[in-house]
């Protein structure tokens, strides 16, 4: 099946009722996420994944993908308005967002926020159904050797690459492979780690560690900090309509981000959050009048907000192509395939191509529905933050208890969730970064099963993964990235003496 | 931020030394038949290197930033939230989640200082019987009842 035969296929699947049901409760769900400061993209889709069990699997994945989307769209609303990032990609978005509000050009912002949102967004598809059939193909002669350094570059990258200390991302992302070798272990059987309790025998599931990690931690940062509600600037439809120069400022930078954004995306790591950033500074550094950045320039608000919503399509190819997320949302999504009994990875488009040209061809919709719901509904969007913060926080935390007792019905998940929410929150007061943590849950399993099988492959002789090319390869890329920032800071070094002894003489 | 990052890294060092005596319990074969113990030792020395490693990184750097720690009452607020989420998981089993979530609910509007007892009972009631119904009704979650429907 070639791409245009697939996107066609994807289309009936697609549009049936149920899955556009399923997109567009998604893309509600989603900017409600992005709109309220707090949850984010993971914790949303973890709250919501219970509730897609009994779905057909495109139709949970339609609507999980659309909420990991939507949440992009949404988060830009309340930097414009309140100067508080929805989520962490919409950080830079305060920067010229809320200058532009506070010159009453709210509406333009938000406007060029969601246009160029369904741009990159739509761009970034396009890429996806491109790129990702290519990589299964590739990666369909993928054996464990590769799998094993697929999954160990695409941890220590994130590590190095997520922000703050390396050795601080290391202990976490050790502790997450930690967790993940609780329970039976998949070769033998032998139970590991159960210290006699039944339950921990299927291990711990991936949704309570991250609605912990990235729920429960937020909500008790919200309950410290609880304060009144913000102050939002209200927004009226007949504003929202950018003028041509503004336009025309935004266009390129769209597109610059569009592409920006889907290169970033390919990368583990945050890569919404990095996208954005690499997109600002990339508008700053190519702009004619820089020292407007910071004080309202619509290419601010533009090239970050394509970026990160271009990201998230990109973030979907190494999942649906690989079986191997790059980022916890990506991880969520997958533990959500998994539950429906679809295993991601090069057969994927194959076995299952309801599943993965039916995502593809939902993402034009749901971009589309998240367009139309996100400027005419701004009203809604913005009263929603006035909603008192203690019934947001009670509702939210009910939610997620329910949710999370619900996946297995276990007692000892909603136990997980609580510690973990207590390790999260300690966690971020210290300034860890807990992104590895979550991926080492996911693909601690899969990294374990493949070293062994390459070790059985090999009779015991590591050099197996430097000997076949692709695994080579990425280790190389990854001694690369390990060791890049201190040879860049030797060399800058050395050239500082050298410097300082040209100066001396 | 020093001695908050310290302390983490040597609770972290001693998590890895019981994560690795209880390693070296589990057979570790050979490099050729690796058993299900070599991944775990190969984990928990990652795990103790790291510690170490971010103990002396604590130890050796000059600036710090001050840690943003909760005192008086927002430290009793997020201590409330957490023994909030502990109450449920202790009356979830015995009361059902209709009272239980109930309960949590008004606990957190309580400690979250929203105004009017008529409210905030007629919210719990709201949320902890809308919740119950969304799962256990619409998506047929079989969530315990308790006491109420032996």
């Amino acid at each position: 099946m070639n791409a245009l035969d697939g996107l066609l296929y994807g289309f009936s699947v697609a549009l049936s009722v149920n899955n556009v049901l399923a997109a567009l409760v998604g893309a509600l769900v989603g900017t409600l996420v992005g709109v309220l400061p707090g949850i984010g993209p993971p914790g949303g889709i973890a709250l919501l994944l219970p509730i897609t069990f009994g779905l057909k699997p495109e139709t949970a994945l339609i609507m999980l993908a659309a909420i990991y989307y939507g949440a992009y769209y949404g988060g830009s609303t309340t930097s414009i308005l309140v100067n508080v990032p929805g989520e962490a990609a919409s950080v830079v978005t305060c920067f010229d967002g809320y200058q532009m509000a506070r010159k009453g050009r709210a509406g333009a912002a938000l406007a060029v926020a969601a246009i160029g949102s369904f741009i990159a967004g739509t761009c970034g598809v396009i890429g996806l159904m491109l790129f990702a059939p290519t990589l299964a193909r590739f990666a369909l002669a993928f054996g464990p050797p590769e799998y094993f350094a697929v999954a160990l570059v695409g941890l220590l990258v994130l590590s190095r690459i997520s922000g703050g200390s390396f050795w601080q991302a290391l202990l976490v992302l050790a502790l997450g492979l930690a967790l993940a070798t609780v329970g039976m272990e998949q070769l033998t059987a032998l139970p590991r780690y159960t210290f006699g309790i039944i339950q921990l025998a299927q291990g711990i599931d991936l949704v309570p560690v991250a609605m912990g990690l990235f729920g429960m931690a937020e909500v008790m940062i919200i309950a410290e900090k609880a304060g009144g509600l913000p102050q939002v600037n209200s927004v009226r439809l007949r504003e929202l309509f950018p003028t041509l120069s503004e336009w025309g400022r935004a266009i390129p930078a769209i597109l610059r981000g569009s592409a920006v954004g889907f290169l970033v995306g390919l990368v583990p790591g945050p890569s919404a959050t990095i996208s954005s950033f690499a997109s600002y500074n990339l508008e700053r550094r190519i702009s004619k009048e820089p020292h407007r950045f910071g004080q309202g320039a619509i290419e601010g608000v533009a090239g970050p907000e394509a970026a990160n919503n271009s990201a998230t399509s990109a973030a979907m190819a190494p999942l649906l192509a690989l079986g191997i997320p790059f980022t916890p949302a990506t991880a969520l999504l997958l533990a959500a395939l998994m539950v429906q009994g679809v295993q991601p990875g090069p057969l994927l488009i194959q076995d299952r191509p309801e599943v993965f040209w039916g995502v593809v061809a939902s993402m034009y919709v749901g971009n589309a529905a998240l367009l139309i719901l996100n400027l005419p509904l701004i009203g809604m969007w913005v009263s929603l933050l006035r909603v008192p913060q203690p019934i947001m926080l009670a509702l939210i935390m009910v939610f997620m208890l329910i949710g999370t007792y619900s996946v297995n019905n276990s007692m000892l998940d909603v136990v997980v969730l609580i510690v973990m929410g207590a390790v999260g929150y300690w966690l971020r007061k210290l300034k860890f970064e807990v992104a590895p943590l979550i991926l080492a849950v996911v693909l601690g399993p899969l990294m374990e099963k493949s070293f062994r099988q390459s070790l059985f492959m090999s009779q015991g002789d590591l050099w197996i993964f430097v000997q076949r090319p692709v695994s080579g390869t990425l280790l190389a890329v990854l001694v690369v990235v390990l060791l890049a920032p201190a040879l860049w800071s030797l060399v800058a070094r050395r050239r500082r003496a050298g410097g300082n002894q040209a100066g001396q003489s | 931020m020093r001695r908050a990052l310290f302390g983490t890294s040597i609770a972290a060092l001693l998590l890895a030394v019981a994560y690795l005596a209880e390693a070296m319990r589990y057979p570790r074969g050979t490099m050729a038949e690796p058993g299900p113990g070599l991944f775990p030792l190969a984990v928990g020395a990652l795990m103790l290197i790291a510690a170490l490693a971010t103990g002396l990184e604590a130890r050796s750097r000059k600036t710090w930033e001050e840690m943003d720690w909760p005192r008086g009452s927002d430290a009793l607020r997020v201590l409330a939230v957490l023994m909030a989420s502990l109450g449920y998981v202790l009356l979830l089993p015995r009361l059902g989640h209709p009272v239980a979530g109930t309960l949590v609910t008004l606990a957190v509007l309580q400690v979250m200082q929203l105004r009017g007892w008529v409210v905030k009972l007629t919210l719990s009631l709201v949320i902890g019987l809308g919740s119950y119904y969304l799962f256990a009704v619409l998506l047929g979650v079989p969530l315990p009842t308790g006491i109420w429907f032996r």
